[in-house]
């Protein structure tokens, strides 16, 4: 009872949920990058 | 947590004392008016009022 | 004491607390008719190849557009969300219902006030009325009056809550709802108190009882008022996300001492954003505006963060209990995307929290603001907090309260299920638009681009005009989700299917 708790306690309830927040992070910092360098391009900002 | 709430009340463990102050509306109710009203608006006319007047001016 | 038990959800729902609500949210909607008709033809006129409205009208329309989509729609749909959260929710009585309806009619009377006086083109000043700009007196009286109204109707609120404390309606902490819309009503009050500061004077001032309002002062006690009112639509619609998640999937909080601490790091953190409106002000000091946005303001953006993941992780439970175990994603395809209600929480949060919340604390850092001041970018940034965030979630909240509070079925139900998708993309492209002009330069709140009658000849980059158009088409389709949105919701309201 005891070990099957533990196995409870020690496991992620929403791994979906936190895969999802990794893809947006790399998603957004990729998109950060591509936004800076349109800034560069458009606005010339060095 | 549940599990917390009903050992509170049986009278085993004590509610936390997070769970206090976030429980207490109007203490909070008093913070989230003090915080912004000081660091913001009293702030920001104490600068506002530093700024001396332009002597041609008159209202 | 007259109650119902209501037989969708098993909660004991008082009389009074149901008129107010019904009758909150049927103004909120026909403002929101009001406001988002003037919408579209704000989108109309900046389009480059349409420009509908003249120059006064554009001017006049957008203060109205402001005026009632966001102030209007929004606040009378709090207080309606305010009456459920404290009697419905919580199972027990509106302590003081003739207060309440006080506090509805003076609503009513202000934004009355308001609407005729802008109709009549006596108060061409934009929802900010900044001064030396005059309007009609009776403009900022209708302010006024609103503004205690809701005040009255936030205190209401906390009423209720200490009633149902004594009644025993809930020990120790309050529902995570209820929490949530007590943190919307503290910010409420701060922003109604700093209306009031500062609209009293200004009226006396519009009638020549005051000879001179300074401007920088105007400015500083103004955002007092106008940002934390926006902050009052965050908590409230973080609430409503909660809470439609909680009646559409029984989802609960994975960690409720988590969301409890998100919402009191809004309470004590969040309204001093309104600095943002002033970085480009000479008046305040660097310091004055690196602590108010940038370290006090950040506390209240990670607790934005911790929603934006509390929530989706509590429906991924939820589902998981209902048996989409396999695999990472087995849930996401498996929730329930037809129901309007649900469709519409997660279209908001994933609305407010990429293309609102995120260019909200970028161009809220100085160096940022100072090439956004002023562009349209900035209007595609608050349109997705308040309209792809606020608005959707609203209009989720709508979806679910038209059955539990005014006992009725959805009408056009393939209609509603399509309906919050399309507002959503059409709101979207028409931001992806405005947010791309404005980092052309386009300007905000800005008639003609062209600069027809100037005496000096600009043009900007020829991509601005096609931005602009995105920005309009995607108005026209934003706009037909909104009708569509209108028509189900007052036919639902008046012809649905009545539950028992």
């Amino acid at each position: 009872m005891e070990e099957e708790k533990e196995k409870h306690e020690n496991k992620m309830e929403a791994p979906g949920t936190f895969a999802l927040s990794i893809i947006f992070l790399v998603a957004f910092i990729v998109m950060w990058f591509a936004h800076l360098k349109w800034l560069v391009e458009i606005w010339g900002v060095r | 947590m549940p599990e917390e709430r009903e050992k509170a009340e049986e009278g085993k463990e004590p509610i936390p004392a997070w769970q206090l102050f976030y429980d207490d509306i109007f203490l909070l109710f008093f913070l989230g008016v003090a915080i912004p009203t000081l660091v913001y608006t009293v702030w920001g006319l104490m600068e506002i009022v530093q700024i001396p007047e332009l002597p041609v001016f008159k209202p | 004491m007259d109650y119902r038990i209501c037989s969708l959800t098993g909660l004991k729902i008082n009389k009074p607390a149901e008129d107010l609500i019904k009758w909150n949210m049927v103004t909120a909607i026909l403002f929101l008719a009001i406001g988002g008709f003037m919408g579209l033809l704000m989108a109309l006129t900046r389009w480059p190849s349409v420009h509908y409205l003249d120059t006064s009208h554009y001017y006049r329309f957008l203060t109205l557009h402001g005026f009632d989509a966001l102030l209007l729609w929004i606040l009378f749909f709090e207080v309606a969300l305010v009456h459920f959260t404290s009697a419905v929710l919580l199972n027990t009585r509106v302590v003081a219902p003739f207060s309440a309806w006080i506090a509805y009619a003076l609503m009513l009377v202000g934004a009355a006030f308001v609407n005729i006086v802008v109709f009549a083109g006596k108060a061409d000043v934009l929802f900010t009325s900044y001064v030396p700009l005059k309007a009609n007196g009776v403009y900022y009286l209708g302010i006024i009056i609103f503004a205690v109204g809701a005040i009255v109707a936030f205190a209401n609120f906390f009423a209720n809550i200490i009633q149902a404390r004594r009644d025993k309606a809930y020990q120790h902490s309050l529902p995570l709802g209820t929490f949530g819309l007590a943190a919307a009503s503290i910010i409420g009050i701060v922003t109604l108190a700093h209306g009031a500061v500062i609209m009293i004077p200004v009226f006396f001032w519009s009638i020549d009882l005051i000879k001179y309002i300074d401007p920088a002062t105007y400015r500083l006690v103004f955002w007092g008022l106008g940002h934390p009112s926006q902050q009052i639509n965050v908590c409230a619609m973080v609430a409503m996300w909660y809470m439609t998640a909680g009646f559409v999937l029984g989802a609960k909080p994975v960690n409720e001492k988590l969301s409890r601490t998100a919402f009191v790091l809004y309470i004590l953190f969040i309204n001093v954003a309104s600095e943002h409106h002033l970085l480009v002000d000479p008046v305040l000091s660097s310091w004055h505006k690196i602590i108010n946005t940038s370290y006090v303001m950040h506390l209240a953006v990670l607790a934005s963060m911790i929603h934006a993941f509390a929530i989706p992780a509590s429906i991924e439970v939820a589902l998981r209990n209902k048996g989409y175990t396999k695999g990472l994603f087995d849930w996401l395809k498996n929730a329930p995307w037809g129901n309007p209600a649900f469709s519409a929480t997660f279209l908001s949060i994933i609305g407010f929290g990429f293309l609102g919340g995120t260019t909200g604390v970028i161009f809220g850092t100085e160096q940022f603001n100072i090439i956004r001041h002023n562009t349209f970018a900035i209007t595609g940034h608050f349109h997705a907090t308040v309209v792809s965030g606020t608005t959707i979630a609203f209009m989720g909240g709508t979806y679910l309260l038209i059955p539990y509070i005014f006992r009725r079925n959805l009408v056009l139900p393939k209609l509603a299920a399509i309906q919050p998708y399309l507002y959503a993309i059409g709101v979207a492209v028409m931001l992806i638009g405005m947010m791309a002009a404005g980092t052309y330069g386009v300007p905000r709140r800005h008639w003609d681009i062209t600069f027809s009658n100037a005496i000096f000849s600009f043009s900007f980059d020829p991509s601005a005009d096609m931005f602009l158009s995105m920005m309009g088409v995607g108005g026209l389709f934003a706009a037909l989700g909104g009708a569509m949105f209108i028509i189900i919701s007052l036919g639902s309201i008046m012809f649905g299917r009545k539950i028992q």
